[in-house]
């Protein structure tokens, strides 16, 4: 019994390890595989400089994006399983 | 099957660091006691006083083992492992002596990049899972830089409890290794068993109850040599991944209390003592987050009980470790 409450106990971090383990798989896929073989917009010295600052910024985004993920996982967790008990429980 | 000669340098670089931390220290908790280099243990009801730091043995032990794999190979990124763990060595001896600020730690941590950098001992074409190599000659020395004080501080924020950080590092270094062996970088491989070696060494003294603390010296230490490893052996994701149960400690730490702050300077405590040595989650929503309040949050525990489920948590991070290995280099025959 006693063992079970303390799986059970784990069991949302080992979910939240594994949400972040998926969560940079995606994450690196994306940047690697899809923002940065992005064309050129249009030939030339501009156009190339215009498509890095795009491949930058779409990565700061997608990095953005993780870290909200990341931050919604927690505050979800805090707030359902911390902060929703009594200092009695 | 190793040649012979690499099978004695993996017994040494094994067995040397091993005897020198188990040799050391028992020395060191004589002299610090003796010295007064004593610290209260806050998650014990009659706050027993505990020699700090033991980092000068972990530090001492690790250098010699990764000598020994130096003085085999020659190999220049075991010769960057061992000036990074000298130089956090160094600024975690620092740290134990002055305190350095929450800012200023991470600040001069770079400088336990350098040796990586300026060696060349690494590779700008990390692997991922799946799609394989990636190209990052201009972005990967910048976070080159930033890697070792992320990794040695993430480690430090995890040493909380009696054997913690001594056991996580312990678990975590197993999957490293594989990653390496798997990827054929047998030298650095040889390199990971001085930190595995000398925490388990470590742990039979900072095991419940601890008989000492490894101290920011050992921590940051250990922190920065994993980070060194995971680079040099180019198993950065394995690393990372292996390191999940810490990093999401350090991103619930930071995300809770909002800027770099030494921990000792945090008013609201995340968990509380309560009667029979058990350890509770403070319900206060200023409290900062921590890895152990989750942990806490469906009731008490005590600190043996909580150290199992990091341990655990460790565990399932680094099976998560070894199976980002396989994807990336294949199955092992």
């Amino acid at each position: 019994m006693g063992c079970t409450a303390l799986s059970l106990r784990t069991f949302p971090l080992l979910v939240l390890i594994t949400a972040t383990w998926l969560l940079i798989f995606v994450g690196s896929y994306v940047i690697f595989k899809i923002i940065v073989p992005l064309p050129e917009i249009y030939p030339g010295f501009l156009g190339q400089i215009l498509t890095e600052i795009i491949k930058v910024a779409l990565s700061g985004v997608m990095t953005f994006l993780w870290l909200y993920a990341m931050w919604k996982l927690r505050n979800f967790y805090v707030h359902r399983r911390l902060l929703s008990r009594s200092e009695d429980e | 099957m190793l040649p012979i000669n690499l099978t004695i340098v993996a017994l040494l670089s094994f067995a040397i660091p091993f005897i020198a931390t188990l040799i050391l220290t028992p020395l060191l908790i004589k002299t610090l006691t003796k010295r007064g280099g004593l610290v209260q243990d806050y998650h014990k009801a009659n706050k027993p006083l505990v020699p700090k730091p033991g980092g000068p043995a972990i530090i001492i032990s690790l250098l010699l083992g990764e000598a020994v794999v130096y003085l085999a190979t020659g190999s220049t990124g075991v010769l960057a492992l061992l000036l990074v763990t000298g130089i956090a060595g160094a600024i975690g001896l620092i740290d134990d002596i002055y305190t350095l600020s929450g800012a200023l730690k991470p600040a001069l941590l770079i400088l336990g990049s350098l040796p990586i950098l300026l060696l060349d001992a690494y590779s700008f074409h990390p692997e991922f899972p799946l799609f394989g190599a990636v190209r990052l000659s201009i972005i990967y020395p910048l976070i080159l830089l930033i890697a070792i004080p992320v990794t040695s501080n993430t480690v430090n924020t995890i040493d909380v409890l009696n054997g913690v950080v001594s056991g996580f590092i312990i678990i975590i270094s197993i999957p490293l290794m594989f990653a390496m062996l798997l990827k054929g970088e047998t030298t650095i491989a040889l390199a990971t068993l001085p930190i595995i070696a000398s925490s388990l060494a470590f742990y039979v003294f900072h095991r419940f109850p601890s008989k000492i603390f490894p101290g920011d010296s050992g921590s940051l230490t250990l922190g920065a040599l994993y980070g060194g490893l995971a680079i040099v052996g180019g198993v950065e994701v394995v690393g990372i991944v292996a390191l999940l149960p810490a990093i999401l400690n350090s991103f619930f730490f930071l995300s809770s209390v909002r800027r770099f702050v030494e921990h000792r300077k945090i008013k609201q405590r995340p968990t509380k003592l309560l009667e029979g040595d058990r350890l509770a989650a403070s319900r206060n929503g200023s409290a900062p987050v921590t890895l152990v309040r989750m942990l806490l949050a469906d009731g008490p525990l005590t600190e043996q009980q909580v150290a199992r489920e990091i341990f655990k948590l460790a565990a399932f991070s680094s099976l998560l470790a070894v199976i980002t290995a396989i994807l990336t280099w294949g199955v092992p025959l």
